[in-house]
């Protein structure tokens, strides 16, 4: 009799299955134990989770505190206990970046935020530290990137991008780069937000990328919202570079004095004071201040000329000579032989500070003075 | 339903079973290991707290190791130490067989000494623990005992695989290591238990690997002869972390035995001293391999963690704590891999890879040389790095390690550990996996003999009947030794070799002797 299909199929069933179901009650009760055991194990590695999670902030305030008070090495092992618990967690790696690129370990450093650039690639912070490093090295191409991807990262504040902009001015001022400095302190300059300390920064490093102009605006309109030493010093300095004497003076005078004003303000003085051709002044005033400007230069060459000898002799004498023959024109008196007597003291002053040291502030006065009428048109 | 129980249905029902068996043990022997990590994590925050005064650094580790001391000597003895020379035992001289309270009692005195500070390591004690897991629901399961011998590597893999998140160098170690023998019909079974293990185990942890590994690179070719001085150097301090720590054990055994339950209390002491020098040699201390890893160690702090954590493992593992050896060989190497990196860094004269590629490297290394393991050696470090450019420096350095270590320490340091206990395995290896060597060559190799006779032996003498009696006695197989010098092994017999020889000569008398049924084979790998 032939067996029907289905019977080989039944035969290969029972022969699998068969012999297993004399196990399967304790095989289910396995199944339900591991199981079990998984759940428990999962909820103690969720309840542990929780526990280091909570450890790491622990070590990671204990990081920061020791960081305020000035314990970097203590900080950097809290943040790696922090970091060991949570190796995740974006504020350890960041605070752990942070101080080891103050103390300078700046390769760990860039592995720290190497993986935490992976984990979140627009973190603001982490690029920052991530310019810092490259800072640190003296790596301006990857430090001016760095600091251009923090610049365009989307959600960067006004302030922060202000803040930003400053930090990378500050690094290229550093390297001597002004050039490279002066478009981002420019774009700075135009961005809103930002404190005073943070505008007053600004004018600074304006002011020594070369852009006095710009400064003494900012420098301006610090002192006139709310005058502080570093605005009116700063407005005094930017006007003195812009050979803005008056402003200078009127401004560093309103200055509380210390060493860095004191001679910017003694030479706005004294140019304002003996310039013959300032404007506002009557006749006998420009004939007296060039007298009195050929009388020192005199004093100053022919008491020179006793203490030098060689080609610094022959410079002074030459000098004294010309400033001499000058003299001969001054009852005249017109702007043409004024212009000519300011030209000749001031080839004498320049003399006299190449010849005659110590530098003196009357010598520089008379030169700068000489200068600014030379360059008018 | 009628349930077959004839031969051939039999033998179905335990392929069926064994094949749903490596499954289920590759998943419990994986949640073990995770329960045991997480324990010890537990445990140590409870003990130390976050930031532990100097008192509390010196008096856990001791009264928990007073503790630990005590429930070794008494009701757990057999959980001492790192637990794979034990799993050897059980799968090369017991048939497979460890009693249920192994792996309870190991993960219970695994996670109070590891979690209480012992520089000891958690894979040996996985390892343990899942083998005694597969044992025990073999035997529950009513398995034939090769079954259930062949659960115990599977059950080993499993739990090492989920220890160490490497699944292939988990197969291999017990491959390598358990079954010492590379061509196992064994292989499927640990890689299908393995990938369970592994599975559950980022399942419950997630993907976050065990070290933060830097990219690796081989910068200068010269780069592979500072690679190999790598290898020499860790061959050598393999070497004295081996001699010194089978050195110190042989002294902490030769104390009188009422002494045994105090003597981890000695180690507990050690390593509280050490702790107030520096937390860093602190349990199984993979915080500071990786930061070793990704150079944020010095080269003064490295070498000093190196020294330090010899002295604290070897001062733990010889008082007879109950843990590994497996984590302080990379945690060594690490540091030693570290030091020479920032050494290479500053004075080679070509440009070369950051310490931390050879800290990882070293790791390697040291494994090779203390543990002698080379293929997991390689294959773990590759694993963590996933990167094949390590492979060639990994390889020459371990090689060169592992040849050092071999040469000078002819035994490797589970099987020497088994020997101060006066066990002697049936199979064991100088380093290759093919090597067979007869009982004779197990022996000392001075004198050929054995340090002292077996406490439970038989010699080929014997009544049959006196051979079974101590079959009663002993927990597997039974050493033959010579009857004129009985610290001479002549051979190992097994109670299934005993039954078939037995089998073959029905009609023998008890009073028989053993000789008449069996002879030794003249090889290890034939008795078993």
């Amino acid at each position: 009799m032939k067996r029907p299909s289905w019977a080989g199929s039944r035969d290969h069933v029972l022969r699998t299955v068969v012999p297993l179901a004399s196990e399967l009650p304790r095989l289910f009760l396995l199944f339900a134990l591991t199981a079990v055991a998984f759940a428990a194990t999962r909820w103690f590695a969720v309840r542990e989770r929780s526990t280091q999670l909570s450890d790491a902030t622990q070590w990671r305030t204990r990081g920061e505190q020791a960081l305020a008070v000035g314990r970097v090495e203590q900080a950097i092992a809290d943040f790696r206990h922090a970091m060991a618990k949570d190796r995740v967690n974006v504020a350890s790696s960041l605070a752990l970046a942070g101080a080891l690129v103050n103390t300078g370990q700046l390769d760990e450093a860039e592995r720290v935020l190497t993986q935490v650039h992976q984990r979140s690639p627009d973190n603001i912070a982490g690029t920052v530290l991530l310019a810092r490093v490259a800072a640190r090295r003296g790596d301006t191409t990857a430090a001016m990137a760095q600091f251009r991807n923090a610049l365009y990262a989307p959600g960067v504040a006004e302030a922060q991008r202000l803040d930003l902009r400053l930090e990378m001015g500050e690094f290229l001022l550093a390297q001597h780069l002004p050039a490279k400095a002066l478009p981002e302190l420019i774009a700075a300059s135009s961005e809103g937000g930002g404190d005073a300390a943070a505008r007053t920064k600004l004018a600074r490093m304006l002011l020594e990328a070369g852009d006095a102009r710009r400064a003494l605006q900012i420098f301006e309109a610090l002192a006139n919202d709310r005058p502080s030493p570093e605005a009116l010093a700063g407005a005094g300095i930017a006007a003195f570079r812009l050979g803005e004497y008056a402003t200078a003076i009127s401004y560093l005078h309103r200055a509380p004095r210390k060493g860095s004003t004191d001679e910017p303000r003694s030479l706005s003085e004294l140019i304002v004071a003996h310039d013959p051709l300032a404007a506002r002044i009557g006749h006998s005033e420009r004939v007296r201040r060039a007298t009195d400007n050929i009388a020192t230069v005199r004093r100053r060459l022919q008491t020179c000329l006793t203490q030098s000898n060689g080609p610094a002799s022959e410079a002074l004498s030459a000098a004294l000579v010309d400033v001499g023959s000058n003299t001969r024109r001054m009852p005249a008196a017109d702007r043409d032989a004024l212009e000519e007597e300011v030209a000749s003291v001031g080839r004498a002053a320049r003399t006299l500070q190449q010849h005659c040291p110590p530098p003196d502030l009357r010598d520089r006065a008379l030169a700068i003075i000489a200068g600014l009428h030379a360059s008018a048109p | 339903m009628t349930v077959p129980t004839s031969a051939p249905e039999s033998s179905a029902r335990e392929d069926q079973l064994f094949l749903v068996l490596t499954i289920v043990i590759g998943v419990l022997a994986g949640l073990a290991a995770v329960l045991f990590s997480l324990s010890i994590d537990f445990v140590n925050r409870t003990l130390f707290g976050l930031a532990p005064s100097g008192l509390r650094l010196v008096l856990v580790p001791s009264i928990v190791s007073v503790i630990a001391g005590i429930l070794l000597a008494t009701v757990l003895p057999d959980t001492r130490g790192s637990g794979v020379p034990q799993t050897k035992v059980a799968y090369q001289l017991s048939g497979g067989t460890i009693p249920a309270r192994v792996p309870l009692g190991k993960f219970l005195l695994g996670v109070l000494t590891i979690g209480s500070g012992q520089s000891m390591g958690r894979e040996g004690p996985s390892v343990q623990i899942g083998a005694g897991l597969a044992s025990t629901i073999g035997q529950w399961l009513r398995l034939s005992p090769a079954r259930i011998r062949d659960l115990v590597p599977v059950g080993a893999a499993g739990a090492l695989a989920a220890a160490f998140n490497t699944p292939v160098a988990a197969v291999l170690f017990a491959l390598e290591e358990i079954v010492g023998d590379m061509n196992a019909p064994l292989l499927g079974s640990t890689v299908v238990a393995s990938v369970a293990s592994v599975i559950v185990e980022r399942a419950i942890l997630g993907n976050e690997p065990l070290f933060h590994v830097p990219p690796y690179q081989l910068i200068h070719p010269a780069e592979l002869g500072a690679y190999a001085a790598l290898g020499i150097v860790g061959g050598g301090v393999s070497l004295l972390f081996c001699k010194g720590l089978l050195g110190l054990r042989r002294r902490f055994l030769a104390l009188p035995a009422h002494t045994r339950a105090w003597q981890p209390a000695v180690g507990g002491l050690v390593v509280g001293a050490l702790l107030l020098l520096t937390p860093a040699v602190m349990g199984v201390g993979y915080e500071y391999v990786d930061q070793a890893l990704n150079g944020s160690l010095v080269l003064p702090v490295m070498l000093a963690f190196c020294v330090l954590k010899i002295l604290a493992t070897t001062v733990s593992y010889a008082s007879g704590n109950a843990g590994g050896i497996f984590a302080p060989s990379l945690y060594i190497g690490a540091m030693l891999g570290g030091s020479i990196g920032v050494a290479v860094n500053t004075y080679a004269p070509f440009p070369t890879a950051t310490s931390g590629a050879y800290a990882l490297v070293g790791m390697g290394t040291l494994f090779a040389g203390i543990i002698r393991a080379p293929l997991t050696s390689v294959f773990m470090i590759f694993e963590i790095t996933q990167d094949y450019q390590i492979l060639v420096p990994l390889m020459v350095a371990n090689l060169l390690s592992y040849l050092i270590s071999r040469r000078f320490q002819p035994i490797p340091v589970y099987d020497a550990l088994l020997l101060q206990d006066n066990v002697h395995l049936p199979h064991r290896r100088g380093g290759s996996v093919t090597d067979t060597r007869s009982a004779r060559d197990l022996m000392s190799p001075a004198s050929g003999e054995m340090p002292e006779p077996p406490m439970l032996h038989v010699h080929p003498d014997h009544p049959i009947h006196v051979v079974i009696d101590r079959f009663s006695q002993a927990d597997g197989d039974l050493p033959v030794v010579s009857r004129a010098n009985a610290r001479v092994l002549v051979g190992v017999i097994s109670a299934a070799t005993l039954a078939s020889r037995l089998r073959a000569r029905p009609h023998g008398g008890a009073t028989e002797s053993l000789a008449t049924t069996w002879r030794p084979s003249g090889t290890t790998a034939g008795q078993r």
